[in-house]
């Protein structure tokens, strides 16, 4: 019978026995994966310690700058820093920390560069922003400086996001405020007043910004809340008289400052306001209820004071001004009427409004410059 | 009766082994696959390698100098450090001295690539030892000695050839330095530029593989940060170039002076008694820990402080005293015979000068000039010219290890200039006076160059006439019975046809043959320019090719051709003529006919 195989009949091929070098060969191999799997472990334990160790020797490093920084050592707490940094390089809050010291060091232009390698890694970092900014703010560059505050205002910052976003838009006030730019000051203010603030301080702190920045109707409405809170909250009556000041209704500011006064009477600053409220009430040509030779002796008074005190700094200017505003007291009879009273103030008012830079210090923030001010308006 | 129909042995299965034995056999007999494979196995092996000698120096060096340490072990830790390592030198490791660039090129070139596992293991610890104490030397040129170890005994333990093995061992080298620096494409060039010498070596896929493979271990391992960190520095303005050119002349000064006060040093160390070997460690040991005590800085590699002046941290009179300080410290080191190299200490160095220069200028032209991070960057690299005298290698490695390239122009500039200047005041590169001071005459630069300089042209004669294709072969020998030349050129219409020897040519008139024509004597015996034994060089070839190719043919005179045309003639070289251009004969040794024309 024949036998039946499936698929065509094979040969067994000839076999190959191993060569002695060719069992060394892949020995040898054998061993050299063997040696790179125990030096694989023992690497990755030891970077897994190296890590260990160099991030708990750098948060000790950090905390001791940080404490050093609070003491005002800010040269020793860079030291610090950048020991740490060095340790553990992607750590944003060492590299922050780092550009911090260097700033109260001095050395703005070493904290712009640290901060600009955070930068780049983390270009939306509020912290960083806010930082660089304060830095550009050092190197005078107010402008450059602006933008970076409104990185970090919109920037991510982590825990309390609210708050340090308020802080550093607080601190773009502050610069604002120095810089007398009323309507950036008064962009900055807005968004600050719409957000839900329980706290007092905030409220009247941003009360007072909005006086700063040409806003005092914004700043009643803020005293008038606390007002309402609290009836005898004598910092909301002489913010009220403050702002009342500012919209040049006196009558107003002087009985707002009165309660101020009267509810704290030891407080030297408000007195000392209640007193000038007092006396812009005094001297100003336009509160209703004085009568019009009342308001002309008034304008004429305020006439004569501004030309003398320009009269006083203000050299050739001076004296031609001097000419025109005696031609103008000399033109002007004294009468009860109204048209003078006007025709001088509006004068005084001129006159005070082309001063030149020379005597600006002349007029410092007291009666006749609030009064003088309320009528260049 | 029927035959039964032979039965056919079922097949059985080869065993395993015997497989991977076949496996094995082909891959051995596959020179690119083996390479390959051994390029990978070199590179994952150094690479893993490496990592762990940079590990434990570093765990040592953290455990030796703790934070807020005393200030005592600055001067006690070095000097033990020194001492055990000298004494573990002297007793079981003598071949695991120095930096290990110079024994590299030393296992390469003398020792058909031979470098002991025991040696490997040496340095290891020699070096793991001294550096983790604070020595103030470098870990890369021991990781280049381990890794080029590494490559040596592995593959005299897969049973290589010595030619195989000699080729391994840079590809070793440069899988180190790829991880030691985490710079892949500057160990690579520095394995050909100063290793072997050679930037168009064979094995240069080799050395790219096992570097890329060795640099993935390292990244794997410990991630992708670049050595140091810098801010982006870029050119101020155009004049600055001169402010680096003045840098180059500092550099290149500065180099100058740490090479001959380390040859000066290490020469007089060689001067004192042999039994004194093991503790002479023990003065470098000593002194980087006295200088240490006062500057700590000074230290180790310096890596932290050359990270700081980078980022700007500059005070003039301190970068001055660190730079001076770490000459003296890194030269007395290396020459009293501590285990380390001089690659980190070298850009400290020029880090430091490089910030000094750039305060300097900084400070006088404040308009123009970047800030003094930029120069000590750019410092970095001219010192690194300027010592180790690889200019192509240091601008790529100044390149990798900061990862800017916006000050490259001016590394280029400062580092030439460097190198010039090093070159015109210390002739001898720092390599290879070390390895002639340890009596070692390895291959240098300038037999190299001088190699290279001499081609065809520089050994070429006039051609004589030659003869007519036509001409029979009976007629030739009688022509060329009294020449002096052993062979002769052949011309037809078109042009030079082949050379007949002028033995052949009486062989074939003896035999018989002497009516055939010179034309069909070179188309039998294949000399025409057409056939197989047409033997012939060019101009610009180097010479020693034209000795090996008359080796090779046994035929002392050979045809130099035109590369765009090989039939035309441009001259002849002769055995002769290529001995008196290596200046073995000179000119009047020849016989007046056989002088060449030129």
């Amino acid at each position: 019978m024949a036998e039946h195989f499936h698929g065509a009949p094979r040969v067994a091929p000839m076999a190959v026995p191993p060569t002695t070098s060719n069992v060394r060969f892949g020995t040898t191999l054998l061993v050299a994966a063997v040696v790179m799997a125990a030096f694989l472990a023992a690497d990755l334990a030891l970077a897994r310690m190296d890590v260990r160790e160099s991030r708990v020797a750098a948060a000790a490093l950090y905390d001791q700058g940080r404490v050093l920084l609070v003491l005002g050592k800010a040269s020793e707490a860079g030291d610090r820093f950048a020991t740490a940094l060095s340790m553990e390089r992607g750590n944003l809050s060492y590299a922050r920390a780092l550009a911090q010291a260097e700033l109260q060091d001095g050395r703005a232009e070493e904290a712009g560069r640290t901060l600009q390698d955070v930068l780049n890694r983390a270009e939306t970092d509020g912290a960083a922003n806010l930082l660089m900014a304060r830095v550009l703010v050092r190197q005078r560059r107010p402008a450059d400086a602006k933008s970076y505050f409104h990185r970090a205002i919109y920037g991510k910052w982590g825990a309390d996001s609210v708050s340090r976003s308020v802080e550093a838009r607080l601190e773009l006030i502050d610069l604002l405020a120095t810089r007398h730019s009323e309507s950036e000051l008064l962009a900055e203010l807005l968004p600050l007043e719409a957000m839900p603030n329980d706290s007092l301080a905030p409220r009247r702190r941003l009360a007072h910004l909005f006086i700063e920045a040409g806003a005092p109707d914004r700043a009643s409405e803020i005293f008038r809340a606390l007002l309402s809170d609290d009836p005898r909250d004598a910092d909301a009556y002489a913010g009220l008289g403050e702002a009342a000041l500012a919209l040049g209704n006196f009558r107003a500011a002087r009985a707002d400052y009165a309660e101020a006064a009267r509810l704290l009477p030891r407080n030297a600053r408000i007195v000392a306001r209640a007193a000038l409220a007092d006396t812009v009430y005094a001297i100003s040509p336009s509160v209703r209820g004085i009568g019009a030779v009342a308001r002309d002796a008034r304008s004429r008074a305020l006439l004569d004071a501004v030309s003398r005190r320009v009269d006083a700094c203000a050299g050739t200017w001076r004296s031609a001004l001097s000419d025109s505003a005696h031609a103008t007291l000399a033109r002007v009879a004294p009468k009860d009427g109204v048209g003078s009273a006007d025709a001088q103030a509006s004068l005084a008012g001129d006159l005070w409004s082309a001063r030149p830079a020379a005597c600006r210090d002349a007029f410092n923030d007291d009666a006749l410059t609030i009064v003088l001010r309320h009528m260049a308006q | 009766m029927t035959v039964p129909p032979p039965t056919t042995a079922l097949v059985p299965r080869r065993p395993f082994l015997l497989r991977i034995g076949e496996l094995v056999e082909d891959l051995r007999r596959q020179e690119d696959r083996l390479a390959l494979l051994l390029s990978l196995v070199i590179g994952a092996l150094v690479g893993l390698v490496t990592v762990a000698f940079m590990l434990l120096t570093g765990r040592l060096s953290a455990h030796m100098y703790p934070a807020g340490g005393d200030g005592w072990r600055r001067i006690l830790v070095p000097t033990l450090g020194a001492l055990v390592s000298g004494v573990l030198l002297v007793r079981f490791f003598p071949d695991a001295r120095g930096s290990g660039i110079p024994q590299t090129r030393a296992a390469i070139f003398i020792h058909d690539g031979h470098i002991s596992l025991k040696t490997v293991i040496g340095k290891f610890v020699c070096c793991a030892t001294a550096l983790g104490s604070g020595i103030a030397l470098g870990r890369e040129g021991p990781s280049v000695q381990i890794g080029a170890g590494i490559a040596s005994v592995l593959s005299r333990r897969l049973g290589l050839s010595r030619e195989q093995v000699r080729w391994l061992v840079p590809v070793g080298a440069s899988a180190a330095l790829a991880a030691a620096f985490n710079t892949p494409i500057a160990a690579v060039l520095f394995s050909l530029e100063e290793i072997m010498g050679d930037l168009h070596a064979p094995i240069l896929g080799s050395v790219v593989l096992s570097s890329v493979t060795s640099w993935m271990v390292l990244h794997l391992l410990l991630g992708d940060e670049p050595l140091f960190h810098v801010s982006a520095y870029h050119l101020v303005s155009a004049w600055e170039l001169l402010v680096y050119v003045v840098l180059g002349v500092v550099g290149g000064l500065g180099s100058v002076a740490f090479v001959k006060l380390l040859l000066w040093l290490r020469k007089h160390f060689y001067q004192l008694p042999k039994n004194t070997l093991w503790v002479q460690p023990v003065v470098g040991g000593l002194t980087v820990g006295l200088i240490g005590f006062v500057v700590p800085q000074v230290l180790g590699v310096g890596y932290d402080q050359v990270d700081r002046v980078l980022g700007g941290e500059v005070v003039l009179r301190f970068v001055v005293l660190l730079a001076t300080l770490k000459i003296v410290a890194t030269a007395v080191c290396y020459a009293s015979g501590n285990a380390g190299g001089i690659f980190g200490p070298s850009m400290f160095i020029g880090a430091m000068m490089g910030a000094a220069v750039g305060r300097v200028a900084h400070i006088a032209l404040p308009g123009i000039t970047a800030d003094a991070g930029a120069y000590a960057l750019v410092g970095m690299g001219t010192a690194f010219a300027g010592i180790i005298r690889t200019p192509l290698t240091s601008v790529i490695m100044i390149f990798e290890v900061t990862r800017d390239y916006t000050i490259i122009v001016p590394l280029m500039i400062s580092n030439l200039t460097a190198f010039y200047i090093s070159q015109r005041l210390q002739h001898e590169p720092i390599y290879e006076a070390l390895a002639r001071q340890d009596g070692l005459h390895l291959p240098t630069g300038a037999s190299r160059d001088h190699a290279r300089r001499l081609h065809v042209n520089s050994a070429i004669r006039e051609a004589p006439e030659p003869l007519d294709a036509g001409l029979t072969v009976c007629d030739a020998a009688a022509l060329l019975a009294d020449s002096a030349l052993d062979a002769w050129p052949v011309q037809d219409a078109e042009g030079f046809l082949g050379m007949v020897r002028r033995r052949e040519v009486a062989e074939w008139a003896r035999s018989g043959k002497g009516d055939g024509t010179l034309r069909a004597m070179l188309e039998t015996t294949g000399g025409t320019i057409t056939g197989e034994h047409f033997v012939h060089v060019h101009g610009d070839q180097p010479l020693g090719q034209a000795l090996a190719r008359m080796g090779e043919t046994h035929q002392t005179v050979l045809p130099v051709v035109s590369r765009a045309n090989v039939r035309l003639l441009l001259g002849l070289v002769t055995l002769p003529d290529v001995l008196t251009a290596y200046g073995v004969q000179s000119a009047a040794d020849i016989p007046h006919e056989e002088r060449a024309s030129g």
